[in-house]
């Protein structure tokens, strides 16, 4: 159970799912719902440019009591790199955390801090993890070094 | 609608279609105690954790709240439920003042049970009739409450502080949160190395996933408080000392050259009615604060003691470059320049710290450095890069100038490796009540009403729920 | 929901002791149409309220000698005529009956003490009375001011009871201290509402009340805490509370600044030297000339800055330009601070040469001409007082009862004092109000009385109103108020933007007293250590030969990224700067110093603030309702609702939630106030 008490819609899993198998969807934003009480799918993607991802994530926005601000986001990406000396691909489900520092109300970012770990832990297979606060750390190179260090 | 309109009592909630009764939040810290209701984005009840004794017919009096704390009353002496090191000692004075500081703004004042609310003599009559009396209204039985605990809280404190609640307070339902985790939440980061710099403590807390790992977790005692105790150390070294004498102690006061003593007329209390030399404390307090935030600042680039990049000494460069000035209640007045960064240089290096027989200084492992260095150590290897790149840094005292800079130097220099990265928010409001308003957010979410513990959970499994429950 | 109309709109403004009200809203915003006393009489069936006095009388015979009286004085509440025909027409019944008597307190109830409720079906009676009284019609909005120390408890309470007693299709809630700032047209001020037991000092920030350091119902801060002072001093000489009452509202009773000799204390040798000055050692008052450096002109400059109204004239009148407070910084940095000490001190051997003129002619006529001196330098001095006795004794005295049944001595004063809470007709309102009071000459325990008149003179007690400590504990109060304002960089707009308001400062002198207290205290002086204002200088000016370079006091700017061009001058005398250590600095070094902080603070986004207040001034009174100009400001927080009002209900119809409607309110209930109240 989360912190928050926020819960995870079954479609969410689904999506997951057609991911993990299907191979050919290639990411899922997620967002909670606008009244903040469950987390929903926004979008799935099967483009392969991780410049229209990063975007998608980077320009997204959330609001609040009629506020409005960038807004935080989860992700889960199938995400595909070189192994060094030529040995081939690899594939990893990446788990995004997205929250950037600046331009956020504080309620969407603690609400989906919060709430983070209710929606990770109804996915099964991620292989890594990222938390990504500013547009730096959504970069596909920064992305790569921490998948391809076995980070989890 | 209700026929008769009652005179007392709030209008009950269940007569509306409206959004459930908002929860109280409390945030109790050494020096300030912050409260106000969920889902607000300030607390409204911002009042002293110090509170006032007078002495009165029936023994020693005590008075809450900001107007209380700061008049000098015959023979006022000045106290703090919670110690110096950041531990409740004083249960029941601790209860009746965050009790006062939500029920002075918020909620209203109930007959809460005369015999310990601190404002009845507890004599045998009183006794009797309360002997019996099974239902009586409590205080804040309307209002579910969250409360916000230190790192350092023990299992027992957890239980007493649910016990407050329940059984002194009446809380309908009740929840506890680490105040690092409401700070990193706050700050967007389910992951994070919190340094929450308040006035008794520094506390590091490592969050990982949402959860505080109770290993790393430390409680720093260099803090608002030690600075300030640095900067009374170098004012009465300094030749001529510089004086601190606070407003109540003076009349009026002369304009004087910067340097020159002071020309001011100075108040006398009659004979045996002096305000306790605790009062005194308090009320320089507020002049170090003020000095606090125009002048004091830490050093960067670089240590304090260290050399600069011609070759001078940096302490050279503090005495002649960046004085600022200040002018104490009396007229006093001087420019400060070294003694700026010489307050707050011992927060990272030991070497700097002044002392004398009654303030010893810290030792090399109590640097803000030293003391992450020791959470760190204790996590996983593996968490450690992606904590160093998350720090959280909220608190009072954070705001004093060039801290962030100077503690992002450190840490570089301490861990060459990952990359260190200081999430701080900007607005003096979101850093100094950063877990209050974590904690505002989180009991006004709509799925948090199923997280509570419920009085009824808490009569059929005691105090020891909140062990369970509130991880 | 059709728009409200002007003439439909309520206002209710509850205190301590006075409550305001006011039915519709004029063009031009007025004085409250409506004051009543804030008390209610416990009625014979418990829980219900009357609004004045009701005895039960037993049937005996007496005389009627009742001389008919205007209407006006000191009637319990706007209630029914008190005349006792009732008496009468019993009188052949045999039996009891109840007779109203409309002149006396005894068994008053007051439901607000110190600015919190401690009966609430108490304050709710009155409501009623009040919107009984005022008789509005269905669909008119309803806007109260509410008391700093209430609490959101409170909020829904009061919620509660107006949405549900009388179906008002529109509430709003506005807190006292956010009023005022409306009536002022400031947006960020520091207010000082004076009220009759406490004080509330609120810092206002963006029209958003800063709640931590908030001086809420300071106690022993009040006017009824100077009456009470007076008493003090007084009892021993036969004063009663109600004397002290009346000294206190008179023109005689003056508040001198802290430090004021009082008249029989040493005589200074030049009459007008500033007594503050006096006081304090090292005092440069009377060697003004021949000293060019800047601690000296700037401390003469404040010498002739505080407490320039000790010992004026009285005919100065009050108010006017006579805030007391000069804008030192704004002097020194003009440069023309020898010009300005100059005229000063012209100014001051004028009145000094007047002074000793009139002091020969006194001396000469041998004769004291009290009307001559100003009452700040009076040994003693008379009010007139007024009281109810029984009219046997008055005839017996010889004395003749008052036609004009005006309770407050009034002597030589141009502003009116605070009227008596009934005085209806004296507040400008455009109709009389239908159910007016009685006349004067009521009844008081069965017997005829009346008020007479009669001269009491008083000593320097007079002028100890406030010795209590009232003016140190509000000037700490606003002190610590302002520096609980959590962006540094701000606080100087707070003390520059000050508000003195409420009842308890009506005392003659007291605003001025209390300025000048804040000034004695808290003034950072720009001598020579401290020359820089809270924002470093984003305007920075040309150095003068004084060697004072105090910037302009400037606009809130919290962070001052862009750095001014760097003076030449000031360029050339970093070079020449020679380093010190604590030394008093040199004019090389300040300069020095300063460029060093601009080029410091240029380096950083965030830069440190210096210390505040560096100056501070009382905000003006608002020119544009002219009908408060006579009235005097004091009660701004009921014009600040009157102007709200206008905007909440009228010009904005709701569109920013200023109000809450009544369907809100059946959603949302008592709860959902929060979400709009101010």
């Amino acid at each position: 159970m989360s912190k928050s008490g926020v819960a995870v819609t079954p479609d969410c899993v689904t999506k997951f799912n057609e991911l993990k198998l299907g191979k050919s969807i290639k990411y899922i934003i997620y967002k909670l719902s606008d009244d903040y009480k469950e987390i929903v799918v926004e979008e799935s993607s099967t483009d392969p440019e991780w410049e229209n991802f990063q975007k998608k994530i980077v320009d997204a926005k959330s609001s609040y009591k009629g506020k409005e601000g960038k807004g935080p986001r989860y992700a889960v990406y199938d995400f595909q790199y070189e192994l060094d000396g030529g040995e081939g691909t690899r594939n990893k489900i990446v788990f995004i955390s997205w929250s950037p520092d600046e331009g956020t109300l504080v309620f969407p970012r603690m609400t989906y801090a919060s709430s983070k770990e209710a929606l990770k832990n109804s996915l099964n297979g991620i292989g890594a993890e990222v938390q990504a606060n500013n547009e730096d750390e959504i970069e596909y190179s920064t992305i790569l070094s921490s998948v391809s260090k076995g980070k989890r | 609608m209700t026929a008769t309109l009652s005179n007392t009592t709030a209008p009950n909630t269940a007569d509306y279609g409206g959004d459930e009764i908002s929860a109280l939040v409390l945030d109790p810290g050494y020096s300030v105690t912050r409260a106000g209701f969920a889902g607000e984005d300030v607390p409204k009840s911002v009042i002293p954790s110090f509170y006032g004794i007078v002495p009165s017919l029936n023994g020693p009096k005590h008075l809450y709240g900001e107007n209380a704390v700061h008049t000098p009353l015959p023979n006022i002496e000045i106290g703090n439920p919670v110690s110096q090191n950041g531990v409740v000692e004083d249960w029941d004075t601790a209860t009746q003042l965050w009790e006062y500081a939500i029920t002075s703004r918020l909620t209203n004042t109930k007959p809460s049970n005369p015999l310990t609310n601190g404002l009845n003599d507890k004599t045998d009559d009183l006794k009797q009739e309360m002997d019996g009396v099974e239902t009586q209204e409590r205080p804040l039985d309307e209002n579910p409450l969250l409360m916000s605990e230190t790192g350092w809280n023990t299992g027992k404190g957890r239980e007493k502080l649910i016990e407050i609640a329940m059984e002194n307070w009446g809380s309908p339902a009740f929840w506890l949160a680490r105040s690092g985790v409401l700070s990193a939440f706050s700050a967007g980061k389910a992951s994070a190395l919190v340094i929450d710099v308040g006035a008794a403590s520094t506390s590091i807390t490592p969050v990982h996933d949402g959860l505080m790992l109770k290993k790393g977790t430390l409680r720093c005692p260099l803090a608002g408080n030690y600075i300030s105790d640095q900067l009374r150390l170098i004012f009465s070294t300094a030749q001529p000392s510089v004086p601190l004498t606070p407003h109540y102690l003076i009349n009026s006061k002369t304009p004087v050259d910067a340097g020159a003593p002071a020309q001011a007329s100075y108040r006398t209390f009659p004979i045996g009615t002096e305000p306790n030399p605790s009062f005194r404390a308090l009320q320089e307090e507020r002049i170090l604060t003020e000095f606090k935030e125009s002048v004091v600042a830490v050093w960067s680039p670089g240590r304090l003691g260290g050399h600069n990049q011609h070759g001078g000494t940096n302490l050279d460069s503090a005495r002649t470059q960046n004085a600022r000035p200040f002018e104490m209640p009396d007229g006093y007045n001087q420019f400060f320049g070294v003694e700026r960064y010489r307050a707050t240089e011992s927060l990272f290096d030991v070497k700097m710290a002044l002392s004398d027989a009654s303030h010893h200084a810290p030792t090399p492992n109590q640097t803000l450095p030293q003391m992450i260095a020791q959470s760190l150590s204790q996590i996983d290897v593996d968490i450690r890069p992606h904590l160093l790149s998350n720090v959280v840094v909220v608190g009072g005292s954070s705001l004093i100038y060039g801290f962030n800079e100077r503690l992002k130097q450190e840490l570089e220099a301490m861990y060459p490796g990952p990359r260190v990265r200081i999430f701080s928010p900007g607005s003096v409001v979101e850093r100094k009540f950063s877990s209050w308003i974590g904690g505002s957010i989180l009991a006004s979410l709509g799925t948090f009403h199923q997280m509570w513990i419920s009085k009824k959970e808490y009569d059929e499994h005691g105090p020891g729920i909140v062990e369970k429950r509130c991880k | 929901m059709p728009p409200f109309k002007d003439e439909h709109i309520l206002v209710i403004a509850p205190g301590s002791q006075t409550t305001l009200a006011q039915l519709g809203l004029p063009e031009s915003f007025t004085p409250a149409q409506l004051r009543v006393s804030t008390r209610m009489f416990p009625a014979e069936k418990k829980g219900e309220w009357e609004p004045i006095k009701i005895r039960e009388r037993k049937i005996t015979k007496h005389k009627q000698d009742v001389a008919p009286d205007p209407i006006d004085g000191d009637t319990a509440m706007a209630g029914t005529d008190g005349q006792t025909n009732d008496a009468d027409a019993a009188d052949d019944e045999g039996g009891s009956y109840f007779e109203e008597d409309p002149t006396t307190e005894e068994g008053a109830v007051y439901p607000i003490r110190e600015g919190r409720v401690v009966d609430w079906s108490c304050l709710f009676a009155l409501m009623t009375h009040i919107y009984n009284t005022l008789s509005p019609p269905f669909h008119t909005p309803i806007l109260i001011i509410t008391q700093p120390a209430w609490t959101a408890q409170d909020h829904e309470i009061i919620t509660q009871f107006f949405f549900e007693k009388f179906k008002t299709p529109a509430f709003c809630l506005m807190d006292s201290a956010l009023a005022v700032c409306y009536a002022y047209g400031a947006s960020t001020a520091t207010v000082i509402d004076i009220g009759y037991e406490k004080c509330d000092i609120t810092a206002v920030n963006d029209f958003l009340i800063n709640d931590a350091g908030r001086g809420t119902a300071l106690t022993g801060c009040g006017g009824e805490s100077m009456t009470q002072r007076l008493l003090e001093l007084l009892s021993t000489k036969g004063f009663a509370r109600d004397m002290c009452e009346q000294l206190k509202r008179s023109g005689i009773c003056e508040v001198l600044p802290s430090g004021t000799p009082m008249p029989g204390e040493a005589e200074a040798e030049e009459p007008n030297v500033n007594p503050a000055a006096a006081a304090s050692a090292g005092a440069n008052a009377a060697g003004l000339k021949g000293r060019g450096s800047v601690g000296d002109s700037t401390a003469a400059l404040r010498v002739a800055a505080s407490g320039t109204d000790a010992g004026d004239e009285a005919q100065d009148g009050e108010g006017e330009d006579n805030e007391g407070v000069l804008d030192v910084a704004t002097i020194v940095a003009s440069g023309k601070t020898s010009e300005f000490l100059a005229r000063k001190e012209k100014e001051k051997a004028e009145k000094a040469e007047k002074a000793a003129a009139k002091k020969a002619a006194q001396e000469a006529a041998n004769a004291p001409k009290p009307a001559k001196l100003p009452n700040a330098k009076r040994m003693t001095a008379s009010f007139q007082y007024t009281e109810r006795r029984p009219l046997e004794e008055i005839n017996q005295n010889g004395k003749r009862p008052l036609q004009n049944g005006n309770e407050n001595g009034e002597v030589t004063l141009k502003r009116p004092k605070t009227p008596e809470p009934q005085d209806l007709n004296e507040t400008g309102a455009s109709e009389p109000i239908p159910t007016s009071n009685a006349q004067t000459n009521g009844q008081q325990n069965g017997e005829s009385t009346a008020l007479i008149r009669r001269d009491v003179e008083v000593g320097v007690e007079r002028f100890q109103a406030a010795t209590g400590g009232i003016l140190d504990q509000v000037a700490d109060a606003v002190h610590r108020c302002i520096l609980s304002v959590p962006e540094v960089g701000r606080r100087g707009d707070f003390w520059d933007n000050l508000i003195i308001v409420g009842n308890g400062s009506r005392v003659r002198g007291c605003k001025e007293a209390l300025v000048a207290k804040l000034h004695s205290k808290y003034l950072i002086s720009p001598s020579s250590a401290t020359i820089f204002t809270s924002e470093l200088p984003s305007n920075f000016t040309t150095p003068v030969a004084t060697g004072a370079n105090t910037p302009q006091p400037q606009s809130h700017m919290s962070n001052s990224h862009h750095g001014p061009g760097v003076n030449p001058l000031l360029a050339a005398a970093v070079t020449a700067s020679n380093p010190g250590g604590l030394a008093p600095p040199s004019q090389h070094q300040h300069l020095a110093a300063q460029l060093q902080m601009q080029q410091y603070h240029q380096q950083h986004q965030h830069s440190g603030h210096g210390q505040t207040p560096t100056s501070i001034k009382l905000m003006k009174m608002p020119e544009y309702f002219p009908e408060w100009k006579d009235a005097g400001i004091e009660e701004a927080a009921f014009l600040g609702a009157q102007v709200a009002a206008k905007v909440v209900f009228v010009v904005d119809q709701g569109l920013s939630k200023g109000f809450m409607s009544r369907t809100e309110y059946n959603d949302l209930g008592p709860q959902g106030i929060h979400e709009f109240c101010m």
